[in-house]
């Protein structure tokens, strides 16, 4: 009995003391999620009174952005991000595709231990030197080879293209990996090469994980800035050729917001809401995807 | 299913959050802002001979605090306005709808050149205003079309919001006499958001064309006559260089106290030599 009793005691001492410790962590995950709380409340505040007053239309339809003469118009920065980005998945997609099939299903041991970790420290560069490489190798690359000025579209495409690889291969991989052995197996018992089973059998079943790699790249696209800035040419125009000059969403901000003042400054946290209401569909299309597994 | 259903709720308190933080995102107050000491604001392309002319004023002021920040020619003229800086630096004029003579006071403390400035290896050495104009406003397409070889004209221009880009389209996009409309800029114009940027990408573009200061000109890039005048501080003084600019500084009211003492050091003979080894040309007596 005493034996007993004292357990229970120390059962319960432990067991105030562990629920102390979980309230705790529980104050510490709601600090980050109310730094977001923040965040939206700010840009929405000093944003959405200027999409009201602009009207919605006319400030996501307009054309023209000439913000110290009273034009605000974003359209043209919207085709803008979307171009770019779908540039970048029609770079980086194909490519990270076929390298996480490489590393998953071809690559020897020792090739997969090299490749990998090399292919996760792209993303550790920082977008700066990026930009760099873009404005003193791919730039003068694209002026030379296919005309115009090099900032243009293709330019921010290829750089971000190569940007969102990590993001897009270690995610894939995973997903390959995750395929049971038995499917391959079966489809090599049934006669297929090892190519046909990968392409036929081992992308497909990983399917959800590769869309989720996609749409997280995607994020990664659309919401890269300074890399983009340095190469796009940052013109408000609704480009209709790759070779054309664009503006992003992103570049809008970061490049107007030093001198911005007044209903300028006001517009560029709107661009902002805009910007914040894209990711937050492209997320949520990520949620559902995966649901529909 | 399970699953499922555990997500598909996710997904609906997700927009949920969402949309009640936007909501109440529109009626939170603002806060206001209170500084001390002598606070001087505005222009990228005044301070940085303002910091050091105040460097060289704390000598002999040890005992005053002297702080020179940035923000633009905007937010200057408003920081001076609403008392946030005691002194608003602005590298153009004032405009008519901002509240002038009545409750600012802008004192011409110096001028700069806007210098137009194209790589070394094009032919063009001298543009006339109407040239330049239509160039930037994107009807010259060619460089042929203003005496050089038949190669397209690829404009840089500073971003919305410059003081730079400002007092160029002042100066270069309205053509000359009162009424004239003032032209706007070729949409497809490469923006940059520095002096930096601009001189970076014209060094390595043989048809591109871009505007910075005098002051930031280098022996990379060729700099133009402008209709038949060099930009030097001889054609800066005199005005005969079409594209000078003022740098102002503007106060509520009179300055007084500590910002007069700080405004005539400008206007003196130290603040004239230092702006002169910065390749502007003072205003002061």
């Amino acid at each position: 009995m005493p034996v007993d009793e004292f357990s229970a005691k120390t059962v319960g001492a432990l067991s105030a003391r562990e629920e102390r410790i979980r309230r705790l962590l529980l104050v510490m995950a709601l600090s980050s999620v109310s730094i977001l709380a923040l965040i939206i409340l700010f840009v929405f505040r000093e944003g959405l009174p200027m999409i009201w007053k602009t009207g919605v239309s006319a400030f996501l339809l307009g054309t023209r952005w000439a913000p110290t003469k009273g034009a605000f118009g974003i359209f043209p920065m919207i085709i803008g991000t979307l171009e770019v980005t779908l540039g970048a998945l029609l770079i980086g997609v194909p490519l990270s595709l076929l390298v996480a099939v490489h590393l998953s299903e071809f690559a020897k041991p020792l090739t997969r231990a090299v490749m990998k970790p090399m292919i996760e420290l792209l993303a550790a560069i920082p977008s700066v030197v990026f930009g760099f490489i873009g404005v003193t190798v791919i730039v003068p690359f694209v002026r030379e080879w296919f005309g115009g000025t090099g900032f243009s579209v293709l330019s921010a495409s290829i750089i971000l293209g190569v940007m969102i690889l990590p993001t897009i291969i270690s995610i894939t991989f995973e997903a390959l990996r995750a395929v049971p052995a038995s499917y391959r197996e079966g489809a090599l018992a049934l006669g297929a090469t090892p190519w046909q089973t990968a392409i036929r059998v081992t992308l497909p079943a990983a399917r959800s994980g590769i869309v989720t790699a996609v749409i997280l790249g995607m994020g990664r696209a659309m919401g890269e800035t300074m890399a983009v800035i340095m190469v796009a040419g940052n013109a408000v125009v609704i480009p209709t050729s790759p070779l054309h000059p664009c503006r992003t969403l992103t570049s809008n901000v970061a490049l107007e917001m030093a001198y911005a003042s007044g209903d300028h400054q006001k517009a560029l946290f709107a661009t902002g809401v805009v910007l914040f209401v894209m990711i937050f569909l492209l997320n949520l299309l990520a949620g559902l995807l995966v649901k529909r597994r | 299913m399970k699953y499922s259903g555990l997500i598909n709720r996710c997904v609906r308190l997700r927009i949920l959050i969402f949309a009640g933080l936007a909501l109440a995102a529109a009626s939170l107050p603002g806060c206001g802002k209170n500084s001390k000491g002598l606070t001087v604001a505005g222009s990228t392309s005044v301070q940085p001979v303002m910091e050091l002319i105040a460097d060289s004023f704390r000598k002999h002021r040890p005992d005053q605090i002297i702080d020179v920040e940035g923000g633009g020619s905007s937010a200057g003229i408003m920081a001076a306005l609403t008392g946030t800086a005691q002194l608003g630096m602005s590298s153009r004029r004032l405009k008519e709808d901002e509240p002038n003579e009545k409750t600012l006071t802008a004192i011409t403390i110096a001028f700069d050149a806007i210098a137009v400035i194209v790589h070394p290896d094009n032919p063009v050495v001298k543009l006339d205003l109407e040239q330049l104009r239509g160039l930037f406003s994107g009807q010259y397409r060619s460089w042929k079309d203003v005496g050089g070889s038949d190669r397209p004209v690829h404009l840089i221009v500073r971003e919305e919001g410059s003081g730079t880009r400002s007092a160029f389209e002042e100066m270069v996009m309205k053509p000359s006499g009162d009424g004239g409309r003032e032209e706007a800029v070729d949409a497809y114009a490469l923006v940059q958001d520095s002096t930096g940027g601009v001189r970076e990408v014209l060094r390595g573009d043989p048809d591109a064309i871009g505007f910075i200061s005098l002051g930031a000109v280098t022996a990379q890039v060729k700099m133009l006559v402008i209709d038949g005048v060099k930009a030097d501080f001889e054609t800066v003084r005199n005005k005969k260089y079409r594209l000078t600019r003022p740098f102002l500084l503007v106060s509520k009211g009179e300055p007084t106290g500590i910002a007069r003492e700080f405004v005539d050091y400008i206007l003196g003979s130290d603040g004239a030599k230092i702006m002169h080894d910065e390749g502007l040309v003072s205003a002061g007596r």
